[in-house]
């Protein structure tokens, strides 16, 4: 199988629910970043899972990815451009308000 | 429109400059100009240049300079060398430098990061500091979902700002002073007093008065908007949903009156429910069903027009009996009678008719307007609410009730009606930003374009077992949660098995002592943390608990990019201009203060998150292109500062040229004021996914021994008595309240010495109202001291005011007084502490959004 190495930053708490920042994946050239959520989902249980996705390929509000530092909604996109594979980030911005 | 202020004065060398910046003495954030005279401020005005308080500023912002020079400011960091915390303990502060400070606040923060970031609790005021993005991003690299609001949700807006958020895309609603003929308000006082938009909204309101609306005031005391209003209604405390759903019975059942194709085209109203209380879905596309009188069959709602679609009548779709949700509402409308009402709120049935049918024939349904040559649907009525009304266990359905009046007649966000603060903005024409516009989510049901938090209100999350210690991720229609203090909050954690505790606490600017409920309560919890680090303007009676005190700098020697922003808080709503400003050093410095800003960024260097701290940089302030932050590369937050200016108005326009010229303007168009008329949303009249919640919630809650009371989480609002109403014994007969004096901000402000000598001139502000006939026939006189206490034992001490101007069961004691510490003199004894009187546990907060009930019945005595 061709392949591609995708390169996911995880900050803040997602850093911690998977013991780890940066995590390689080996994926297929086609893979969408919603084929990378799903392989971390794989990798680090539910609960990560739960954290990222507010409905099967939905991500929270407060869920921000960024693929080659552009933030991004939609997941069918492709991480595939221009020949090489994407760096994705995953933040979450968990926080309440009052007043 | 953009004018440069600095200048300097021909006659020698002297320093004479006035600098634009924003007040940050409540959350109004009002624009100011700064004078300063050879690096001594000697004057603060309204910056006349703004649309953010219009060149006006309140006796607060005109006062900040004796808070600025108060010789009582923290100005070095201090450690605590008393081991032993409690309420009057002397912490034994001893003075030590910013290096060992940060080392060690650093050390403990890096190392509870690795072992789990979530023990990290952080505490964020809502005014006097109102930098809110270095925090959320500070706690988003950390990595806690752990971030509170002390008081600040709990006692204003878990159901204001949800429910706002939900039916307005906005942060609160007020009339369109511009237009409005008729407001109604219920326990609120926009454009009378402080908060949203405050200085702005007092001179529309001023002349909207004067150019003829009607102002109706529903409140117990008849005070800073009831006082200027056409007509005070006084009420029963917590009794409003009763009056807003007979006032909305009245218009729909005996007049007729409601805007039957704002309901089609605009809520759900049409959306067929069936046995289950539930919508009847299209077994295809899962999207709720309306029926379609032309097609004579149901259809999704999306698939007919607006105008085919029927409100009322019997149907039977997929093989089910159902109704549209109007049909629905009006049924159960029934119930609430004007005479039905009369007992619960003490205002006569002809009053509640005739209120109904007044706001019902003001609304003009039908009619429209040309605005800028657009042309616009007019309805010159709205009804608002605030925290007098919503601040109880019944707030949902008090605030809903409340906007329903708006949503039956059309008036959400159209002329003249109920607007949200500006939630729909087209960005600044040379660079198209910030943009953002509500749309259609879950159901075509409304999503905010932009909104105060990460997590917007709708749609709901699934609720979960918690690892929230203010278990949000079960109640997810709540924001500011009372179990990260209450008394029983470690029986909760037990019973839902929230898998750690909290250990560190970063108190930044608040005093949670006074801010939330009785101070013992509050008191246990914050003595439980290992280690509390707070960054204080004054030491405050909170500040006594902490291990370490970090000297803040206050908001004049502070600098914040985004003072207004998002826009649905404080830039008024209506027509006229956007106006984006900035918050700016007017002086440095006279000790040891640092910004609370620089210290995050330093903090996170020395944690070892920079990386983190800068995307979250990146994710929270939408920095994009050059702006974007690299994510090795240290920064200040001066530099952040100017990457967010010139990601949103381009290169030419970054921090420089924001401190030379102030603030950057350009006109509201009517498509983005009256968007809702643009815009294809719906919002929901009939909530249908709460009792779907209540379910989720209970499946997870009560086979762990919580029991969640489903009457809260009715698809259609209901008047639930508070707690209060159902206590007896005849000695307890007052309903005591506490309302936000416009003098003062939470408990900061009593240090003032302009406002405090403001406020014992004031005949209210530091004593407890009650109404004069009852006063008498207790036998108690005008000044007496008496105590006020609850059937808990709970008591207050004050002196007493007899008074007209309060309903007859009814004592009302102003803003957040009573303070007993010694950092803060000018304040220390001044007024009565209200909050003292409140319980703090999970049979005192709604059990929907946990919004706190703040009426308690009590007796006075005298002293």
């Amino acid at each position: 199988m061709s392949g591609m190495i995708v390169n996911v930053r995880l900050f803040g708490i997602l850093g911690k629910l998977a013991n780890k920042r940066l995590v390689a994946l080996l994926m297929p050239e086609s893979a969408t970043l919603g084929d990378v959520l799903a392989e971390l989902g794989k990798r680090f249980g539910q609960e990560f899972v739960d954290r990222v996705l507010r409905a099967p390929r939905e991500l929270h509000a407060y869920c921000q990815v960024f693929v080659n530092d552009n933030q991004v909604d939609d997941l069918e996109t492709r991480l595939k451009a221009n020949g090489s594979a994407a760096e994705v980030g995953i933040i979450l911005l968990m926080a309440s308000e009052g007043g | 429109m953009e004018t440069a202020y600095e200048e300097t004065r021909a006659s020698g060398a002297r320093e004479d400059i006035w600098i634009p910046s924003a007040c940050s003495l409540c959350y109004g954030t009002c624009s100011l100009l700064a004078h300063r005279l050879d690096g001594v401020l000697v004057k603060i005005e309204g910056n006349p240049n703004s649309a953010v308080g219009k060149g006006r500023l309140c006796g607060k912002g005109v006062s900040g300079l004796m808070t600025h020079y108060d010789p009582n400011r923290v100005r070095v960091p201090l450690r605590r060398t008393n081991p032993m915390k409690g309420i009057g303990v002397d912490p034994g502060w001893k003075e030590i430098s910013w290096d060992e400070a940060l080392d060690d606040v650093a050390r403990r923060l890096r190392k509870l990061r690795e072992e789990d970031p979530r023990k990290l609790f952080i505490q964020r005021t809502t005014t006097v500091t109102s930098s809110r993005s270095p925090i959320q991003v500070f706690a988003a690299a950390f990595g806690t979902p752990n971030r509170s609001s002390a008081g600040g949700g709990l006692h204003c807006g878990n159901g204001a700002h949800l429910i706002s958020g939900i039916m307005h895309a906005s942060w609160s609603i007020v009339p369109d002073f511009q237009y409005c003929n008729y407001a109604l308000y219920f326990g609120a006082s926009k454009g009378h007093s402080a908060g949203h938009a405050s200085c702005s909204n007092m001179g529309m309101a001023a002349e909207a008065r004067a150019r003829g609306m009607k102002m109706v005031v529903v409140d117990p005391m008849c005070n800073f908007a009831a006082a200027k209003a056409t007509e005070w209604v006084p009420i029963r405390v917590g009794t409003d949903a009763a009056l807003a759903l007979a006032m909305c019975h009245v218009m729909v059942n005996e007049f007729g009156v409601f805007d039957a194709p704002y309901l089609q085209a605009k809520t759900n109203a049409p959306y067929l429910i069936g046995l289950d209380k539930l919508y009847v879905r299209d077994p295809e596309s899962q999207r709720p069903l309306v029926w379609d009188l032309s097609a004579g069959e149901a259809r999704p709602y999306d698939a007919a027009k607006a105008s085919d679609m029927a409100l009322e009548g019997n149907f039977t779709a997929n093989g089910v009996p159902c109704q549209p949700a109007f049909q629905l509402l009006r049924t159960h409308l029934k119930k609430f009678t004007p005479e039905w009402a009369e007992p619960i709120t003490t205002i006569s049935a002809k009053n509640i008719r005739r209120l109904g049918s007044e706001f019902g024939r003001e609304a003009r349904v039908g009619s429209t307007i040309v605005i800028d040559g657009v042309t616009v649907p007019y309805r010159p009525v709205a009804a608002i609410a605030f925290r007098g009304s919503q601040g109880h266990m019944n707030s949902v359905y008090n605030f809903l009730a409340v906007d329903l009046l708006n949503q039956l007649v059309g008036s959400a966000d159209m002329v003249g009606g109920c607007l949200g603060f500006n939630p729909a903005c087209h960005g600044h024409p040379d660079t198209g930003r910030p943009r953002y516009i509500p749309k259609a989510g879950p159901d075509g049901l409304m999503v905010t374009g932009s909104w105060m938090a990460h997590h917007v209100p709708y749609p709901i999350r699934e609720p979960r077992l918690p690892e929230e210690i203010g278990l949000q991720d079960l109640f997810v229609l709540c924001q500011t949660s009372p179990f990260s203090e209450s008394s029983d909050r470690e029986e909760l954690w037990e019973k839902l098995k929230l898998p750690y505790r909290p250990e560190i606490l970063l108190n930044y600017g608040t005093n949670l002592l006074m801010s939330i409920a009785n101070k013992e309560t509050v008191a246990k919890a914050v003595a439980q943390f290992k280690f509390i680090v707070s960054f204080d303007l004054f030491l405050t009676e909170s500040s006594e608990f902490a291990d370490i005190v970090l000297p803040d700098c206050d908001y004049l020697e502070s600098l914040d990019s985004r003072p207004n922003f998002p826009f649905i808080f404080n830039l008024p709503a209506g027509m006229g201009e956007w106006c984006w400003p900035i918050k700016q050093p007017t002086v440095e410095p006279d000790g040891e203060q640092r910004r609370c800003s620089d210290v995050l960024v330093e903090l996170a260097d020395r944690i070892g998150m920079r990386r983190d701290l800068n995307v979250a940089f990146n994710a929270v302030l939408k920095l994009e292109g050059p702006f974007r932050l690299e994510a090795d590369r240290k920064y200040s937050y001066e530099e952040v500062c100017d990457a967010e200016l010139k990601t949103n108005f381009g290169p030419e326009r970054g921090l420089a040229w924001f401190k030379k010229h102030g603030l950057i303007k350009w006109p509201k168009r009517p498509e983005e004021v009256y968007w809702r008329h643009f815009v294809d949303v719906r919002v929901p009249i009939y909530w249908e996914f709460l009792p779907r919640l209540a379910e989720k919630i209970a499946a997870l809650a009560e086979p762990r021994g919580l029991k969640i009371p489903r009457n809260y989480y009715e698809p259609l609002p209901d008047w639930i008595p508070c707690p209060s109403h159902g206590e007896s014994g005849s000695r307890y007969d007052l309903y005591a309240f506490y309302y936000r004096d416009i003098i003062h901000t939470n408990s900061f402000t009593m240090e003032n010495p302009w406002l405090d000598e403001a406020a014992r001139l004031d005949p209210y502000s530091y004593v407890i109202a009650v109404n004069a006939g009852t006063g008498r026939r207790k036998g108690l006189r005008d000044g007496e001291e008496v105590w006020v206490e609850s059937q808990k034992g709970r008591r207050v001490k004050g002196r007493i005011h007899l008074s007209e101007a309060i309903h007859p069961e009814g004592l009302g004691i102003a803003a957040c007084a009573g303070h007993w510490g010694d950092g803060m003199p000018v304040a220390k004894g001044k007024g009565v502490f209200f909050n003292d009187l409140l319980e703090l546990d999970f049979d005192h907060v709604s059990p929907v959004n946990l919004n706190q009930d703040l009426c308690v019945k009590v007796k006075v005595s005298k002293a």
